[in-house]
């Protein structure tokens, strides 16, 4: 029976959750709601499907064949969703009950027990199973057990590893490497397809067949379930529900003394000699303030999570996002073809996108203490501008070195022309995009939380503004390529680029003049927004 | 200004706690360790906190090294130290919330964390805000707390809404406490610490970010608990506070206990508590080394 504790926790949880949608106005309160309602009526029919399907006899000879792979994906499922909403804030932390009476063993199943509640896509499923089991004549009842195991194994599991990752997400470091990771993983489909549909089918062939062994989970209750292979079955899905439970409540024990602070003040702050003399450089050749202006946004973005992530993703994703067109979608890089010739140019452009995110577009977003200290301190707003677009280009050199570095390797053409080209389109682009950012960071403002890897930086009227310029930019440098093509000369790509740079110089100018004059005329508009969030301040 | 009167609160708060307590009988909890009214003034017994070798390490640093310490039942008890001394490691040990590395803690004549549950329904803590619910309201997180405390759901809600009032944070029911500025979320912490009258308040910095109002009705409260019997233990960093509140005290610094008794016996002449504080810990740094400044 639940007592008053966990009723009062569970009534908590949902009026949590109910705050949290209601936060966002009442229209996204309605909607949440009406989604809800759909989405889960969208199991519930998948539930009656389920349960149709096998109390039917005659379909016992498909259900032999599919089960294994369903369940297999209803793992996936189970696993994975909880976990990306973990992240939302709207989970109740169970750790913060750990000052009331409650008993640890208690506070164990209660954690199972809010998981069931927030997350029942899955347990109405697998009721839809456990009821089409029950009522298949052609099964012995006993077969209903099945989708219950396998629900406690799933459940446990899925509670197991959410504190698993939690602890390991509290080390910044981890949470860097997780978060490039999952994003690496977003480009291996069209990765795969470069290699060829054949060895697609290949790696989808091996999957199947490693997933289908008969000591997965998944399978040992397919097997259980249809009251197949006698005893084994079921003793591998009682196992794994033991062991389901053992690591639930092995990994949950150590959540709840985790220390995250302390973990994290364990971790190696040291600045090595390198760093200092590599991110020192502004010093050394500009004045100072202008030089330690550069070198602390320098230091600053390269030790903010949200800057380092988007910094690897731009040689590293933006590849294998541009890889498949390149290679002609399996034909391999010496295909030649426009976009292998112009592979560097394309994934530097590419890159230099995404760096805008962070280094040009709303440049106070992050430093929010740092902007009111510019009020205070003797420096023009000018040389403030001009340093975070020092700092900005300085990154965006860094990032297309790197993306030579690796179409080397990956065996694209890189020569001292294609080098030229990839920056002198990049330095065109760079220009306008700093004015953009320019005029974004002093007109609308936004607070940004620094570690937070995925919410876009810029407003939406900023975004929608370099909408505007993106076709115009893209303008001169098609036409430099087209003053290429036509005249067959190099000085015609150049003749074009450096009229689109003179273009590019006055934009610049313009745009930060403007940007002056507004961190001048609105400081108290652009305090009150960058002070508009409940974020952490850095 | 006049003090805020709370009498009325205390004759409230001492409301007798209805029998149906089942949180108790399910955590295998006698009733008679549940607070039961009415509290005995001064009450005899064991100390409310005794601590001996308690000793915690983070890597191969220790946050507290050592510490023994006893504290009285029914004291007003401050716990000083610089920042990174070791306070809030060692509150939290009080808490239950990090085990110590080794030694032993006694509260209220009870073992941790053996008999931690018992001890959990005798304490009420005012910890750092961390541990409160971003996604509730003040209402909803007190009342919260009391059934968490195995108080029916009406005496809950109507203690809550009592709370409420008194700390004044019943202007704006609908605000979520993420909205809530620091001496609210204080404030808010606190009345929830009150709504099962615990024998012992275990606070870290409870007066941190608070108004003078808010921190004067809060101080008000405790010299309050402490007239009926209750035991105050709490860090900060006012020492005027401190010294106005607290019959003792104890200097921690680097994890260790450098100072122990009352602020009378600790002193010497006509030192203040600051003036102590900083010989004891101030390390002798001084502007005068900077010939520029």
């Amino acid at each position: 029976m639940i007592n008053s504790q966990a009723r009062a926790i569970l009534v908590t949880q949902w009026r949590m959750l109910i705050n949290f949608y209601r936060r966002h106005g009442r229209v996204a309160f309605i909607l949440s709601a009406i989604f809800s309602v759909i989405w889960y009526l969208g199991f519930a029919a998948l539930a009656v499907f389920a349960a149709v399907f096998l109390a039917d006899p005659g379909s016992l000879t498909l259900a032999r064949k599919s089960l294994g792979p369903i369940l297999f994906l209803v793992f996936l499922y189970w696993q994975g969703m909880p976990l990306l909403m973990a992240s939302m804030g709207g989970m109740l932390d169970l750790k913060k009950l750990r000052v009331y009476p409650i008993a640890e063993a208690r506070l164990y199943r209660l954690e199972i027990l809010l998981r069931s509640s927030l997350f029942l896509e899955m347990p109405i499923v697998m009721l839809g199973a456990t009821i089409g089991l029950l009522l298949n004549p052609g099964l012995p009842k006993w077969c209903a057990l099945a989708p219950v195991l396998y629900t406690v194994f799933n459940l446990t599991l899925g509670a197991g590893l959410r504190d698993l990752l939690m602890r390991a997400l509290a080390h910044k470091k981890v949470r860097e490497v997780g978060l490039i990771v999952v994003v690496l993983l977003a480009a291996v489909p069209s990765f795969l397809a470069s290699r060829g549909g054949d060895k697609a089918r290949e790696f989808g062939r091996q999957l199947s067949l490693w997933t289908s062994g008969p000591w997965w989970p998944w399978k040992a209750a397919g097997s259980a379930a249809l009251a197949e292979g006698g005893a084994s079955p079921w003793l591998w899905l009682i196992g794994f529900a033991l062991i389901g439970w053992a690591f639930g409540r092995w990994q949950f024990n150590r959540s709840l003394f985790f220390d995250g602070d302390a973990e994290r003040s364990k971790e190696k702050r040291e600045v090595s000699s390198r760093y200092e003399w590599m991110s020192s450089w502004p010093s050394r050749l500009f004045p100072d303030p202008l030089g330690a202006l550069v070198e602390k946004e320098i230091r600053f973005l390269s030790r903010i999570t949200r800057f380092r992530v988007v910094f690897f993703m731009g040689f590293s994703f933006g590849l294998l996002i541009w890889l498949p067109l390149a290679s002609g979608f399996g034909s391999g890089p010496s295909s030649g073809g426009w976009m292998t010739q112009n592979f560097l140019s394309v994934v530097a452009v590419y890159a230099l996108m995404l760096l805008s995110e962070v280094c040009f577009y709303n440049t106070f977003g992050f430093d929010r203490l740092a902007t009111q200290m510019y009020y205070l301190v003797p420096v023009p707003p000018a040389t403030i501008l001009k340093a975070k677009n020092i700092a900005g280009a300085f990154f965006v050199v860094a990032e297309i070195s790197l993306v030579a570095a690796a179409c080397t390797i990956l065996q694209m053409p890189v020569t001292a022309q294609k080098l030229g080209e990839a920056l002198s389109v990049c330095a065109l682009f760079t220009l306008f995009l700093l004015g953009i950012g320019n005029l974004g960071s002093t007109r609308a403002p936004r607070a940004m939380n620094p570690n937070e890897g995925w919410k876009r930086n810029a407003g939406a009227k900023v975004a929608m503004f370099a909408l505007l310029v993106y076709p115009f930019i893209s303008m001169l440098v098609g036409l430099a390529y087209l003053g290429r093509y036509a005249f067959e000369r190099e000085e015609a790509f150049y003749a074009v680029i450096g009229v689109g740079l003179f273009i590019a110089i006055c934009f610049y100018k313009v745009a930060l003049d403007s940007a002056v004059e507004t961190m001048g005329r609105d400081r108290e508009k652009i305090l009150t927004l960058l002070a508009q969030t409940d974020t952490p301040v850095l | 200004m006049e003090p805020p009167n709370t009498e009325t609160t205390g004759q409230e708060l001492a409301a007798p706690v209805p029998p149906a307590l089942d949180v108790a009988a399910d955590n295998n909890l006698r009733l008679d360790a549940v607070p039961q009214p009415p509290r005995p003034v001064a009450p005899p017994g064991p100390p409310a906190i005794e601590l001996r070798g308690l000793t915690k390490i983070y890597g191969d640093k220790a946050a507290v090294d050592g510490l023994s310490l006893t504290v009285p039942a029914g004291c007003f008890f401050g716990f000083l130290g610089p920042n990174g001394a070791g306070k809030t490691t060692t509150i939290k040990m009080l808490m239950g919330l990090a085990p110590p590395t080794v030694g032993t803690v006694r509260i209220l004549g009870r073992v941790m964390p053996a008999q931690s549950l018992e001890i959990r329904q005798l304490i009420g803590v005012v910890p750092d805000d961390t541990l409160l619910f971003d996604q509730l309201t003040g209402l909803e997180f007190v009342e919260f707390t009391g059934r968490m405390y195995g108080l029916p759901r009406p005496v809950a809600q109507e203690r809550a809404r009592e709370l409420l009032a008194l700390f004044e944070l019943d202007g704006a029911p609908r605000k979520l406490i993420a909205e809530y500025s620091k001496g609210m979320r204080k404030r808010t912490a606190m009345a929830a610490s009150l709504i099962h009258r615990p024998q012992l308040f275990l606070m870290d910095e409870p007066f941190e970010g608070v108004d003078a109002v808010g921190a004067r009705l809060m101080k008000d409260i405790l010299l309050e608990q402490v007239r009926h019997g209750a035991t105050i233990f709490l860090t900060s960093h006012v020492l005027e506070v401190v010294e106005r509140l607290c019959d003792r005290v104890a200097i921690i610094n680097e994890g260790r206990i450098v100072a122990d008794g009352t602020v009378g016996e600790l002193r010497s002449g006509a030192e203040t508590l600051e003036d102590l504080f900083v010989r004891l810990v101030g390390g002798g740094r001084s502007a005068e080394s900077l010939d520029w400044l």
